[in-house]
């Protein structure tokens, strides 16, 4: 008796083993998949690397602990991106400045040459937009549509249209000002 | 750069896939930091919604998305008649949670007054778009305690896009808000007040004699030196030779020769007409004497300009001492009558080795002062003012004038400070009560005269007395007379000047305080003297259009005396865009250069056709700036 159902629990770890190890397995495919993807989007949205860092640690931890129902959602990269989202606001604001940053002007850089130069241009557009205008961006700069942004930022439909049109707005604005400049500075 | 362009660039980059070891690490360190967080009993998911977001409803969602955040709600349907809020937005409301029924009108009833419109801008904008709006609104918690609460508006819409609702997400801002208030503040107050109160002369570039005098002061107290002062006035023969803009020219130029000399670290100023000093700290007259006669050697060797003009120099040079209390006015005085010394005994330079005693200081001080009423060194001049509402000339304020060695008209504020400092005013003002209102008695007496008696004054019991005896006298319309009291001594005796201001009301003249607003006159003055008149310094007025400090000041200053029942008047009035500001804020009188210079009253000429007051130019050296 006691060895048959030492056995069974044997068996029963063994299963829980296995579908551990099957769990662990889809995670790291998950994480090869998208890391640089969550990060990317992170850093779209905040200048700090190391909040970037934080919050998307912090994501994963979650995820990690609910694995088994994160892993059924339909797009399991929304789930774990929003909540990198929440935590990353989250961050903001417990980081908050009440004093208060004076607003660097970005530093003007002439025409992209290269991908790389090319996002930091972005970035440094984006980074004269308020976060969640910048989120929502930068989410459909991925690839999202309107309704999956919606879902994973917790904004309204007509939100995040208003947002893409107003943050597209400004940011061409930006974009003209600093070719302007640019183009002033290599004259001179 | 375009946008687009940036854009496609950008989305090219499709995210690179990690390598396997790589993505096994970033497992492993989040496993490491599951476990151990496991261990410590950390709460992990409490925090986060394990549900599918495409699961729930768009007013769910946003409602769940808050309450993660922390964040408060308030949820409006098309369909229902009443609003809800969340837990989170009552406690931002200032009521725990289920206490109160959410409700519109209680809403509304919570925000500010103040406020209200630009919610509901706000909310209808969000409406209309249909669109996100932001707004910032001030909350009147139950306890009356105010705060700040900023919320996002959404709009919710059906599956065919039909706005249905509405939900603000809020969070409660008030310390954000005061700190962005206290920086805006701090900005703006930054902007208004003056970087330094170093104030230089306009055509030398030297201290004022105000800021020399502080700087004189300082010294005085916290050790010894040497203070050098030199009169260099231009050598001319007779008063009519004198040319206003060579004279600047001259002035600059000996103040280039006193730089040039003086060390860096030597304060210099302007301390009078022609009369410069120099402060030369921590030296004895014996180590600061070559320097004073270069200075003096360079000023009389130099030939400035082309007219042939020479500058007749003569310095005094004083010691000073922080053991033996003296004030910077009683240095300047002994240094001015070192260099008069001087120029008795036609030497450059005169030294004061030892200083005379306050008393015989004092004494030396009055003597001159008496001398100079005696022997009729004054002259009057009469200033206009413009009535800004009937725009044209109606007053005319009467200025003492001081006689100079060569018999020049100088402005008198030197003469007033060591008169005033030695108690010798009365004596100065007796005399101008009598010139002026003499003057006037001879004049037709359609304008009105304003003329200035010191605060020091006011204290002798037998002023008003003289003064209505000189208005007798001379039969003069009490009512075309204000009495200006200038600000420049304190008021000592605030009775006594009661007694007085009623007094010279009482014979139908008017009071009028002069200077307003830099002396030592408090703005109770306003509340405690029957003031008719109220004369605002003329240094908030020189760059008025320019200086935003300035225009709030005299906005300020003119409502108040305006709700007083006070009239106002601006002094040093420069240009039509000071004048259009002036009347815009309500100011009654102009007075000022652009309004008309300080002209010489000539009583030997018979009146002039159309001012009251013969009044005639006199050459350009007479017409001093009264500023």
């Amino acid at each position: 008796m006691t060895t048959g159902s030492a056995a069974l629990a044997l068996i029963g770890d063994d299963d829980a083993q296995r579908r551990q190890h099957e769990l662990d397995e889809s995670l790291v495919q998950f994480i090869q998949a998208n890391e640089t993807r969550i990060k990317w989007f992170l850093q779209r949205i905040c200048d700090d690397s190391g909040l970037v860092e934080d919050a998307f640690q912090e994501a994963l931890i979650v995820a990690r602990a609910k694995w088994e129902v994160v892993s059924r959602h339909v797009q399991p990269l929304f789930w774990v991106r929003k909540t990198a989202w929440y935590k990353l606001l989250t961050l903001l604001d417990s980081g908050r400045d009440v004093g208060g940053l004076a607003e660097i002007e970005p530093e003007p850089i002439g025409d992209p040459s290269a991908q790389w130069e090319a996002e930091q241009m972005l970035r440094q557009l984006l980074s004269r937009l308020p976060a969640r205008q910048r989120a929502a961006l930068a989410l459909a700069m991925d690839g999202c549509d309107d309704m999956e942004i919606a879902h994973q930022l917790g904004l309204a439909l007509t939100t995040v249209r208003s947002y893409k049109a107003t943050a597209r707005r400004k940011l061409k604005e930006l974009a003209e000002e600093a070719g302007r400049e640019a183009a002033a500075r290599s004259r001179t | 750069m375009n946008l687009d362009d940036l854009l496609t660039l950008t989305a090219q980059r499709v995210p690179t896939q990690l390598d396997e070891a790589r993505a096994r690490r970033t497992a492993r360190m989040i496993d490491d930091e599951y476990v151990r967080r496991l261990a410590a009993g950390i709460d992990i998911t409490s925090d986060v919604d394990l549900r599918d977001p495409a699961e729930m409803d768009e007013r769910q969602r946003i409602i769940r998305s808050a309450e993660l955040l922390k964040l408060g709600t308030i949820s409006w349907h098309l369909n229902r008649s009443e609003i809800d809020w969340s837990s989170e937005m009552s406690r931002i409301l200032g009521h725990a949670p289920g206490v109160i029924q959410p409700s519109l009108s209680r809403l509304i009833s919570m925000i500010h007054r103040k406020d209200r419109a630009l919610v509901r801008r706000q909310i209808q904008a969000a409406w209309r778009g249909p669109a996100e709006t932001e707004v910032v609104f001030r909350i009147v918690k139950p306890d009356r305690a105010t705060g700040y609460v900023h919320c996002y508006i959404e709009v919710i819409t059906d599956d065919d896009g039909q706005p249905t609702g509405i939900i603000a997400t809020g969070r409660d801002v008030t310390s954000v808000e005061k700190a962005r208030q206290e920086r805006d503040r701090r900005t703006l107050r930054g902007g208004t007040v003056q970087p330094d109160l170093t104030e230089f002369d306009p055509i030398t570039g030297l201290l004022t004699r105000q800021r020399f005098a502080d700087q004189v002061g300082r010294a005085l107290r916290t050790g010894t030196g040497t203070l050098l002062v030199v009169s260099a006035p231009p050598y001319i023969r007779r008063s009519s030779d004198a040319n206003s803009g060579r004279d600047d020219r001259l002035s600059a130029a000996a103040a280039e020769v006193l730089r040039s000399v003086a060390g860096p670290s030597d304060p210099c100023g302007v301390v009078g007409r022609h009369e410069f000093g120099v402060l030369l700290q921590y030296t004895t007259v014996d180590t600061a004497r070559p320097k004073a006669d270069e200075i003096l050697d360079r000023l009389r060797a130099t030939r400035f300009l082309a007219a042939s003009a020479r500058l007749d120099a003569f310095g005094g040079l004083v010691h000073y001492d922080y053991r033996i209390p003296t004030e910077s006015i009683e240095l300047l005085f002994d240094a001015e009558t070192a260099w008069r010394q001087a120029k008795r005994q036609d030497v450059p330079l005169h030294v004061l080795r030892e200083s005379p005693s306050t008393a015989d200081r004092r004494e030396a001080a009055r003597a001159s002062i008496r001398a100079a009423v005696e022997d009729n060194r004054f002259v009057l001049f009469a200033q206009p003012l413009r009535d800004l509402e009937l725009n044209q000339i109606t007053r005319h304020e009467m200025l003492l004038r001081v006689l100079d060695d060569v018999g020049r008209a100088v402005p008198p504020t030197t003469f007033l400070e060591l008169a005033e400092h030695v108690d010798e005013i009365l004596t100065v003002d007796k005399w101008v009560i009598n010139h002026a209102l003499r003057l006037i008695g001879q004049g037709s007496q359609t304008s009105h005269y304003q003329i200035n008696i010191s605060g020091r004054s006011l204290a002798d019991p037998l002023l008003l007395e003289h003064i209505s005896h000189a208005i007798d006298r001379h039969a003069v319309d009490p009512e075309r007379l204000t009495l200006e009291i200038t600000e420049t001594a304190a008021i000592g005796n605030l009775t006594v000047a009661r007694r007085f201001a009623d007094g010279v009301r009482a014979l139908g003249c008017q009071v009028a305080l002069d200077d307003f607003g830099t002396g030592s006159t408090p703005l109770s003055f306003l509340t405690q003297l029957p003031v008719d008149l109220v004369k605002i310094d003329g240094s908030f007025i020189q760059d008025l259009p320019d200086s935003k400090p300035s225009q709030a000041v005299v906005e300020g200053l003119v409502q108040t005396c305006h709700r007083l029942g006070i009239l106002t008047a601006a002094e040093y009035v420069q240009d039509e865009a000071t004048l259009d500001l002036l009347r815009h804020y309500g100011v009654d009188f102009a007075q000022g250069f652009y309004v008309g210079e300080p002209e010489l009253i000539r009583t030997e000429r018979p009146p002039a056709q159309s001012i009251e007051l013969p009044i005639n130019p006199i050459n350009p050296a007479g017409s001093e700036p009264t500023m």
